[in-house]
């Protein structure tokens, strides 16, 4: 009985670890699903000047499925203008910043006392590229 | 005490775990980030051409615009990256000026660039040691554009 009520105890404190390789495996591929994703759209951007908005709406919408985020959630900052690849200086350069929620990155979180808040961050991509638009 | 010297080897094992799969989680993105970094630093770079000799009708690559583009380039994306100490970088322009690299295609204008990330270790555990990361990429012009 003794051993029974141990591993009624110990069980709990076990089971936290495996769900949390799990979590961790799912954020893992979340990561390198968002940067394979922005990398991409950063190519498109690159050919056609700036972050149109045909690429913005594909964007959000990849993000948001990857990531399991609402894609209004997702935010992206860049400038309007078209840069051009024989811009000078500024003129050639396009910058971007994505921002994408990631939630459930511990795993059981209401048995650790963790809001649903809490158990969530953004990931930040802030870079800019350089314009191949002729 | 027997069963609570088990359930301390097992926690010991499953926090270890946990551990190594976090920081191998963000060591794969930082690798991939790398390699988007060098990927811009070269395709940037090879997109810099010296304005005398294109209006000659060859293709010289501006070194020297190529290697400030791709410095401030890295000083940008660096900036916000925790744990990072350095990093190097090496950029080489193949053109028919500069001359080609054994075993480089001859007549294809390429630029390679070669990132070394010096950073704080990137694991915890104390039996897993990574404290620098190198990725590379090569962008080629495989279209001349003036044949």
């Amino acid at each position: 009985m003794k051993q029974f009520i141990i591993l009624m105890a110990v069980l709990p404190v076990m089971m936290i670890f495996f769900l949390q390789f799990t979590a961790d495996q799912r954020h893992g591929r979340i990561v390198g699903e968002i940067q394979e994703i922005v990398y991409s759209a950063k190519e498109t951007a690159k050919q056609e000047g700036y972050f149109s908005p045909e690429n913005r709406r594909r964007l959000k919408e990849d993000l948001g499925r990857a990531a399991g985020s609402d894609p209004e959630e997702i935010l992206i900052e860049s400038d309007d203008r078209i840069k051009t690849r024989f811009g000078v200086g500024e003129e050639r350069l396009i910058y971007f910043t994505v921002s994408v929620p990631i939630r459930g990155v511990m795993a059981a979180s209401p048995i650790l006392g963790m809001t649903e808040e809490e158990n969530c961050y953004r990931l930040v991509i802030d870079s800019y590229t350089a314009s191949e638009r002729i | 005490m027997k069963v609570l010297i088990v359930f301390l080897g097992l926690f010991v094992i499953q926090a270890s775990f946990v551990s190594y799969q976090g920081d191998m989680t963000r060591y794969m993105a930082r690798q991939a980030e790398l390699k988007f970094m060098a990927e811009e630093c070269a395709s940037s770079a090879a997109a810099l051409w010296d304005q005398e000799a294109y209006g000659a009708g060859e293709i010289r690559f501006d070194d020297e615009a190529g290697r400030e583009f791709a410095r401030d380039f890295l000083d940008y994306r660096i900036r916000d990256m925790e744990g990072v100490e350095d990093i190097h970088l090496n950029l080489t322009f193949e053109d028919d000026y500069a001359g080609y690299q054994p075993g480089s295609p001859p007549g294809v204008p390429a630029v390679t660039a070669t990132l070394v990330l010096v950073c704080e270790d990137v694991f915890s555990l104390p039996f897993l040691s990574v404290t620098s990361i190198q990725r590379q990429s090569r962008y080629e012009i495989q279209e001349n554009p003036f044949v």
